[in-house]
Order: structure tokens, then C-alpha cells, then sequence
């Protein structure tokens, strides 16, 4: 009867160091994907520790725009047409007007370069 | 050639199409002599002064018959050219001698009376109105052109 007793009482103190609280094992080291969210919510909705949140998922992106079929030709706005800027028009040169003497001694007026000449014989008198 | 002269030198002379000569003829002795001295002389100091000169006495061309040293010398004067200079030129033989040969290169050109025209080498005479001119002058510029 003692040792019933004794087995008995053994066997409680055993199942009551299996029911205590286990101490938290250390986080594991974070790897360089994980991330670790801090938790301060209702332990409801806590997140393990452990799961690795997932980083943000992308938007969901954007359709592409549907292409007709590939026979039918897709209207493609045409750039406008760069005409270039017209070149300056460059304004003839002006005519040189000048007085002078020929190699003779007569005086002379106008442009020594005027496609036509006139010798005026005339008398003051 | 005074007449119709302004006109050609505004819309010809002066737009670069003509290049005018003023080649003078001394068919008047000394009169027509010291009155292209005094023109030359002061175009010497001012080419520019030699027009101004040539208009001066063709308006006054009246009284050059009886013109003598001291009209020619106030003439210059008027034109702006410098006195001292002027009277120096005009008693110079070198001026002198560049007037009269002038006048002989003409005559060995076969130019006799006066006004002459020599207009891209061809010869007129006489002293048309304007548009005879100027009909002349763009048949002129249109052979020159081509």
C-alpha cells in the first residue's frame, strides 16, 4: 500500500511538470526573406511567430488591352508629319554704292560690280 | 545729262544695277575746262563731293560762260571742300593735264558731240526722256542677266 502510494504521488508530480508552461523557445534566426511581424493584436488573431509573413502581394495587374486578330490591320495614329522649319530665307545682299575714280581719272557712282555700265561724254557747258 | 540723270541714278545707280561714268568733254574751250577742273579737284579731296559739284553746275550752267577763278573757287566752297586744298588742285598742272586727257581719250573713242551715251557698249546720242532710257537700261540688264 505504501508503495502504491509512492508510485501515485510519483506520477503526479511528473504529469504536472509535462502540463507547465514550456518555456518559449528562442526565435529562429531571421532569414533574409522572412519577415517577422510584430504581433499586438488579440491572440485570436495573432499570427504564429513562426509563419513568415509574405511580403506584399503585387496588384493584380493590368489587363492588357485585347489586340484584334493579327489580320486585321490595327489603326495606328500616324505621327504628324515633321515638316522642317523652313530655312531662312536669306536677304540679298545690298548693293555696294560708292564714288570712286577709274584707273583714267573719271569719277564714278554706284556699285563697282552693277551688271551694266554707262559712260556719260557730256559737257558742264 | 542733268534731266534725266536723277531719275536713272535713283532707280538704277542707286539699287546697284548701273555703275554711271561721268566722262567729260571740253567742246568749249576754257570755260568747259576749269568748270571739269573745279569738279575734279574737289572729287579729289571727296568723291562723293564730285556729284554734288556736277549738280551745282549743271543748274547754274548759265553762268559759266562768264565763270572765272573766284566763282569756280566759291562753287568749291559750297560743295564743302576744303579751300586751301581746292586753289592748291586747281592751279596744279598735274589736275590739269588728268582733265585733258580725258578729253583726248574720248575723242580716240570716237566721241564727238555731246551727250554721248556709252551704255554696256553701245553708243547713243542725244537726250532722251527717262523711259528711252530705261528701255534701254533693261534690254541692257536682261542681256546681262542671261
Amino acid at each position: 500500500m505504501k508503495r502504491l502510494l509512492v508510485a501515485s504521488f510519483g506520477l503526479i508530480l511528473l504529469f504536472g511538470a509535462c502540463s507547465a508552461d514550456q518555456p518559449l523557445p528562442e526565435a529562429a534566426a531571421s532569414s533574409p526573406t522572412a519577415k517577422s511581424v510584430a504581433l499586438d493584436s488579440a491572440p485570436s488573431t495573432a499570427t504564429p511567430f513562426h509563419t513568415v509573413v509574405p511580403l506584399s502581394t503585387p496588384a493584380p495587374s493590368t489587363p492588357l488591352p485585347t489586340v484584334g486578330p493579327v489580320d486585321e490591320p490595327v489603326a495606328i495614329d500616324e505621327p504628324a508629319t515633321l515638316t522642317p522649319p523652313p530655312s531662312p530665307t536669306r536677304e540679298p545682299d545690298p548693293p555696294q554704292v560708292i564714288s570712286g575714280q577709274t584707273a583714267e581719272g573719271a569719277f564714278f557712282l554706284g556699285d563697282p560690280q552693277a551688271p551694266v555700265t554707262v559712260i556719260d561724254y557730256s559737257d558742264f557747258l | 545729262m542733268l534731266g534725266t540723270e536723277p531719275q536713272v541714278v535713283q532707280e538704277y545707280v542707286q539699287t546697284g544695277k548701273v555703275k554711271l561714268i561721268f566722262w567729260p568733254v571740253l567742246n568749249h574751250n576754257e570755260p568747259s575746262v576749269y568748270a571739269t577742273l573745279t569738279a575734279h579737284c574737289v572729287g579729289r579731296q571727296d568723291p562723293d563731293k564730285f556729284w554734288d559739284v556736277h549738280e551745282i553746275l549743271f543748274t547754274n550752267q548759265g553762268d559759266l560762260w562768264r565763270a572765272d577763278r573766284d566763282y569756280f573757287v566759291n562753287t568749291a566752297i559750297a560743295a564743302g571742300a576744303d579751300q586751301a586744298a581746292f586753289e592748291l588742285c586747281y592751279d596744279d598742272q598735274g589736275a590739269l593735264a588728268e582733265v585733258l586727257s580725258l578729253d583726248d581719250i574720248r575723242l580716240q573713242r570716237g566721241i564727238a558731240g555731246q551727250p554721248m551715251f556709252d551704255i554696256a557698249g553701245t553708243v547713243y546720242g542725244g537726250a532722251p526722256p527717262f523711259e528711252s532710257f530705261a528701255e534701254v537700261l533693261d534690254a541692257s540688264l536682261q542681256t546681262a542677266a542671261e
